[in-house]
């Protein structure tokens, strides 16, 4: 047998306004399992992405077996035997199990017609070594997410690649087919295969891995065996950056006042039973895996998606809102994780997007009064320092950290009287800088006496910058903590507690 | 400074570029049509006239398209209200009611079109074909079921057919009123600013507040009462309830709108483009016509016109992002 | 136990219902008047049915790859023109055949470039393709119908077998055939569903969507000229206005027989039975004695109809995958 290697040589990748990977370089042996591990936005996943040949580096190489290899589409990268399984499943839903599995490489008979019986006594025999209870004939669409994610490993599986990565696999699954996946992670394994495996379970890693990669903020911080390692290094290793001044000089709001949101027993399609209290002037985390429900519990409660049950009091009188605008009107403000889609009309200039929520009230007459606009505009510019020419700069043109300002300068204009602010990751995707000036512009809030929700996956943030930390797994809530009492080690136990 | 900056913008604005295309098309027609007839006052007039009714469709269905849809059926409703109209008067119904009641059509034709589309999740594109195109296109047939009903109310005529000053005809007069005040109101008014919000991203607007479904509703009202409008001046014009009425006017109106600067997609363009794009291709027309070409090239005039339309949009929306992400 | 999941399986699958429509409609309409399953009328119906049914195949393969085509009417005009024209000039007819389904592929292959490289949407890109074509259509020939003297190419649309089965409408079947074969038992067929139903998928597993729908555009002109063809020959005359209109038509079978507009789903048996159904309907309305206005109408119901219950099926499969998951 051949041994097998991967080599990543010194890979770079710009994205506008942020610089994904700034020269990584390791290598991964064969017959072992490699751990990929940091916080979101480390890097992981636009390395696996250059890895499938779905995009391509600006810099550097990747060597398997010592051969220099440049993958241009996805097409090379599986001719050159390597499978990567994403976190976001690639399947066609109106396709069936069998047609999904054998997507690019059907068994074809002597005219070039598919041999079904073959297709299908393939499958079955991939569907019996993983033990599942579906046919080969199921349609993917019909499939819950959990057979829908093993359908995605087994497509990688029937490659038979000699590299096979897998983006957090185990997200959607249950214990059972974990187990199921382990022991067959292993059989790969035992074949002398290449694995990388991404995930954020601690316990996942230390059960399964041979070798930890730590990436952060792009770079690589440190390579550890995993059996000469433990809990504590690692986590260290994946959130020690220099954050002592950032945070030390943070002006933090010490007068917390009387209850702003109670919300009691909320249930919608996506969330059980959440109850939580905000107060004027807090600063409240949202902790937690992604996926865990956090952003489903402000939609609801924003009014972007329907209440099955339960209660919300804002300012002690109940209230239910039936659309994203009665919210507004009432002054609750979201800041979506995905600004390009969720929070921004991107083709518009600065100004149309500040004025959004309030253009009720910069007419004049009949007309809209582009003076006050401007104004409005303006303020929102010179108070967050947006970098632009002038407010008629079409948002697109902005890097990510202006544009995450141009929402906040949205939500904090005079004329909007915010009193909750929900920020979800509103850190996500912009440079190291910027989120200082946001960190103060949170807690610059919280001492104007509204009440900031602020969900986000990157632990330090989370701790050092919010009163009280709500974290949240698998559609509940399953801890608080006030701010003296967390502990990285806490919350992320509670973030992964089944 | 200031001044300069601004002739700059103009300069670099897509409606200077229109401008320039709408003089060049002028200026070749001028010197190339026989005795310069291009340029006579009475043929200048013909063309602002020609335009009238695709003025009204292409009002509507730009502001349907920047709001991010597409609406196909308004110029066969207006085929429905000319019918309606014709025979609603022959009845001997008063104009002041059956004005209001055709109108009171079109919105609704307009409406259903946003039921399908909001409710549904029915493709705008093909809801509005099938309203248009098979229910409307009927009910053209069915109203009038096989009669050709004069229009004799001297009101309507009128309106219709009527100059002002022995001049100015009066349809002209309300196409053009027409386009300026949805101009204004597009860009002036809170409604206006929304349609452009919801037509760049139907999404972040709704969480910033705004209400898309609603507003959506209202635009594909607008646009069926506009068709309604059209079709009625139509009839007016012709004096009967015509069966091929303005089922043609529809598409070069959408092209006009294309072509003005209004892209599919959403969020941008504004009338003043629209009224060039429209000027650039009647006059282009009538210029094929003075010049004793046959009138079907105007069918393929229209469709060379939005493929050049849309080849210019791709380039500038490409430059810019390139420029933006380094690839497309 | 096996048996119920068979049940289950038969009742869910859309040709189902739709077969199930079918009968109900022949019924209905075989109580209302004994002469609609006359061999006469079903000839007829076969008769009206084979242009939507030739133009429905090259469409549904691109409705399935998630694309669409409007321009495959214009092409069948267009078809029908250039094998008029060389029929006359004393081209031999297979030769003109053949000429003719190269010059429809290169029609085709214009949408592909719109589509494709320029990233227009669809719709919209093949609308102005079809203006170009039926526009140089009306150019041609004056808008006159040019009489064919090939009498050996009249065999091609007159010709019928056990006097029920006219030969267009067998050619029909023989493509739906073939091209049902394509889709369910070939690797491209499979690659046009990936494609479809999840192009990033598709990608990321080494297709290229491109090459897919380039093909499919190139491989529906070829086809549409095909429905020219037969039209010219069974009319025995080349026109301009022939075809152009079953366009529609031809979506409105497809979206009938199952295949929804997202991409990614449908069968060429459904869309056969669409065809059966959708003709049967619009025959048995005029054999019911209702004014034939009532067709467009009717169709439009018709169509709206299979949306909605496209959109009711997408929801409850959604519903189902949800309550699945809480179990789970």
């Amino acid at each position: 047998m051949v041994e097998q290697s991967l080599e990543f040589c010194n890979i770079v990748k710009s994205f506008p306004g942020v610089k994904a990977l700034k020269g990584i370089s390791f290598r991964a042996e064969g017959g072992r399992i490699c751990a990929l591990m940091g916080e979101n936005g480390a890097g992981k996943s636009t390395l696996l992405k250059i890895l499938s040949g779905d995009i391509q580096p600006d810099e550097g190489c990747l060597k398997i077996n010592g051969e220099e290899h440049h993958f241009l589409s996805p097409h090379q990268s599986i001719k050159s035997s390597v499978s990567v399984i994403y976190q976001e499943r690639q399947l066609v839903p109106s396709l069936s199990v069998m047609e999904n599995i054998f997507l690019e490489d059907m068994p074809v008979g002597k005219l070039g017609f598919i041999n079904m019986t073959e297709l299908r006594s393939k499958t079955q025999e991939i569907l019996d070594t993983f033990g599942l209870p579906i046919a080969p004939t199921d349609t993917v669409g019909w499939l819950s997410v959990a057979y829908q994610q093993m359908v995605e490993i087994m497509k990688a599986y029937r490659r038979d690649s000699n590299i096979i990565a897998f983006d957090e696999p185990t997200a959607p699954l249950t214990d059972k087919e974990i187990t199921i996946l382990f022991s067959l992670i292993k059989k790969l394994k035992e074949k002398g295969k290449v694995i990388l495996y991404v995930s954020h379970r601690m316990a996942e890693i230390f059960q399964i891995s041979d070798d930890i990669v730590v990436l952060k903020d792009g770079s690589l911080v440190k390579t550890l065996l995993t059996s000469q390692t433990n809990e504590g290094e690692l986590v260290k290793a994946m959130v020690g950056r220099d954050i002592g001044d950032t945070y030390a000089n943070l002006k933090r709001n010490d007068k917390i006042g009387d209850v702003l949101l109670e919300v009691n027993n909320l249930v919608t399609d996506y969330v059980d039973n959440v109850s939580f209290k905000l107060h004027k002037g807090e600063v409240l985390g949202f902790a937690g895996l992604i996926g865990a429900g956090r952003t489903e519990v402000m939609r609801a409660i924003f009014g972007a998606d329907p209440i099955r049950s339960g209660e919300i009091r804002l300012e002690g009188k109940p209230v239910r809102f039936k659309s994203p605008s009665e919210a507004v009107a009432s002054g609750i403000a979201l800041c979506p994780e995905d600004r390009k889609e969720q929070g921004l009309v991107l083709k518009r200039s600065i100004t149309d997007n500040v004025s959004i929520p309030v253009l009720s009230k910069v007419k004049k007459g009949l007309f809209l009064s582009r003076k006050t606009e401007n104004d409005m505009a303006m303020n929102a510019v010179r108070k967050y320092s947006i970098k632009t020419p002038s407010a008629d700069k079409q948002v697109m043109q902005l890097s990510g950290g202006n544009q995450q300002k141009v929402i906040l300068g949205r939500w904090t204009s005079e004329k909007m009287a915010t009193k909750i602010l929900i920020l979800d990751e509103p850190t996500k995707g912009i440079d190291v800088g910027t989120k200082a000036e946001v960190y103060q512009m949170v807690c610059d809030f919280a001492k104007q006496g509204i009440g900031v929700i602020f969900i986000s996956s990157e632990l330090t943030e989370v701790l050092n910058v919010c009163d009280n930390i709500i974290v949240m797994h698998n559609r509940h809530i399953t801890g608080m903590l006030t701010r003296e009492e967390a502990t990285e080690e806490l919350v992320l136990q509670l973030a992964m507690k089944d | 400074m200031e001044k300069s900056n601004r002739l700059k913008k103009i300069l670099a604005s897509k409606e200077f570029s229109l401008f320039i295309l709408l003089v060049i098309v002028v200026a070749f027609y001028g010197v190339a049509s026989p005795n310069g007839s291009f340029l006579k006052t009475r043929n200048i007039r013909s063309i602002l006239d020609s335009m009238t009714i695709y003025t009204l469709f292409a009002v509507g269905g730009g502001l349907v398209i920047i709001s991010g849809k597409i609406d196909l059926s308004p110029s066969y409703v207006g085929a429905v209200c000319g019918v309606l109209l014709a025979k609603l008067l022959d009845q001997g119904l008063p104009w002041y009611l059956v004005v209001p009641i055709c109108l009171a059509v079109g919105a609704a034709f307009g409406l259903l079109n946003a039921v399908l589309i909001n409710e549904f999740n029915i493709q705008s594109f093909i809801a509005t074909l099938t309203t248009g195109t098979f229910i409307a296109q009927g009910l053209v047939y069915l109203i009038p079921a096989g009669v050709t009903y004069q229009i004799k109310d001297p009101v309507v005529i009128w309106y219709s057919t009527g100059k002002i000053f022995g001049f100015i005809p009066i349809t002209m007069v309300i196409s053009i009123l027409i386009i300026v005040i949805f101009g204004i109101v597009l860009a002036k008014t809170k409604f206006g600013r929304s349609v452009y919000l919801i037509g760049g991203n139907a999404n972040a607007a709704r969480l910033a507040g705004l209400k898309p479904k609603k507003l959506s509703y209202i635009i594909f009202a607008y646009s069926g009462a506009l068709g309604a409008l059209a079709g009625m001046l139509y009839a007016g014009r012709l004096k009967s309830g015509s069966l091929v009425g303005t089922v043609s006017y529809g598409f070069p109106a959408v092209t006009a709108a294309i072509l003005g600067g209004i892209s599919l997609g959403g969020g941008t363009g504004n009338m003043l483009g629209c009224f060039l794009g429209l000027l650039i291709i009647n006059s282009f027309n009538n210029g094929l016509m003075l010049m004793g070409l046959k009138p079907y090239w105007q069918t393929v005039a229209s469709g060379v016109l939005l493929l050049i339309a849309l080849t210019i949009d791709y380039f500038s929306t490409r430059e810019r992002k390139i420029k933006l992400t380094g690839s497309i | 136990m096996i048996r119920n999941f068979l049940v289950k399986k038969v009742v869910r699958n859309n040709n189902f219902t739709l077969v199930l429509t079918l009968f109900v409609v022949l019924f209905v309409f075989q109580m209302i008047n004994k002469n609609y399953l006359s061999l006469g009328n079903i000839r007829n119906i076969l008769n009206q049915a084979f242009v939507m049914g030739t133009l429905s195949v090259g469409i549904g393969c691109l409705l399935i790859c998630g694309k669409a085509d409007l321009s495959s009417g214009a092409i069948g005009m267009m078809g029908g023109l250039i094998v008029t024209f060389l029929l006359n000039w004393g081209v031999p007819w297979p030769l003109a055949v053949l000429i003719t389904l190269c010059a429809g592929a290169v029609m085709g292959s214009l949408n592909a470039f719109f589509t494709n490289v320029l990233n227009i949407m669809p719709f919209i890109a093949t609308l102005g393709v079809s203006s170009v074509i039926a526009g140089l259509g009306q150019v041609f020939t004056n808008l006159q119908d040019i009489p064919i003297y090939n009498k050996s190419f009249w065999v091609l649309g007159s010709k019928n077998f056990f006097s029920t089965l006219p030969l267009p409408f067998l050619i029909t079947m023989v493509l739906l055939l073939a091209y049902g074969i394509i889709l369910k038992r070939t690797r491209f067929g499979r690659q046009i569903y990936m494609t479809g139903g999840n192009a990033s998928a598709a990608r990321l597993a080494g297709i290229n969507p491109k090459k897919i729908s380039t093909i499919l555009y190139i491989n529906s002109g070829a086809i549409a000229t095909i429905a020219g063809i037969l039209t010219a020959s069974r009319m025995q005359t080349g026109s301009p206005t022939a075809v152009l209109s079953y366009n529609l038509d031809a979506i409105t079978v497809g979206v009938l027989g199952g295949i929804s507009f997202t991409g990614g789903t449908g069968s060429m048996s459904g869309v056969f039975i669409g065809i059966l159904l959708f003709n049967s309907f619009k025959n048995g309305l005029v054999i019911a004695g209702l004014d034939s206005y009532y067709q467009p109408v009717a169709s439009g119901i018709l169509l709206i109809a299979a949306l909605i219950l496209d959109f009711y099926r997408e929801r409850s499969r959604l519903k189902a995958l949800r309550a699945h998951e809480k179990l789970g």
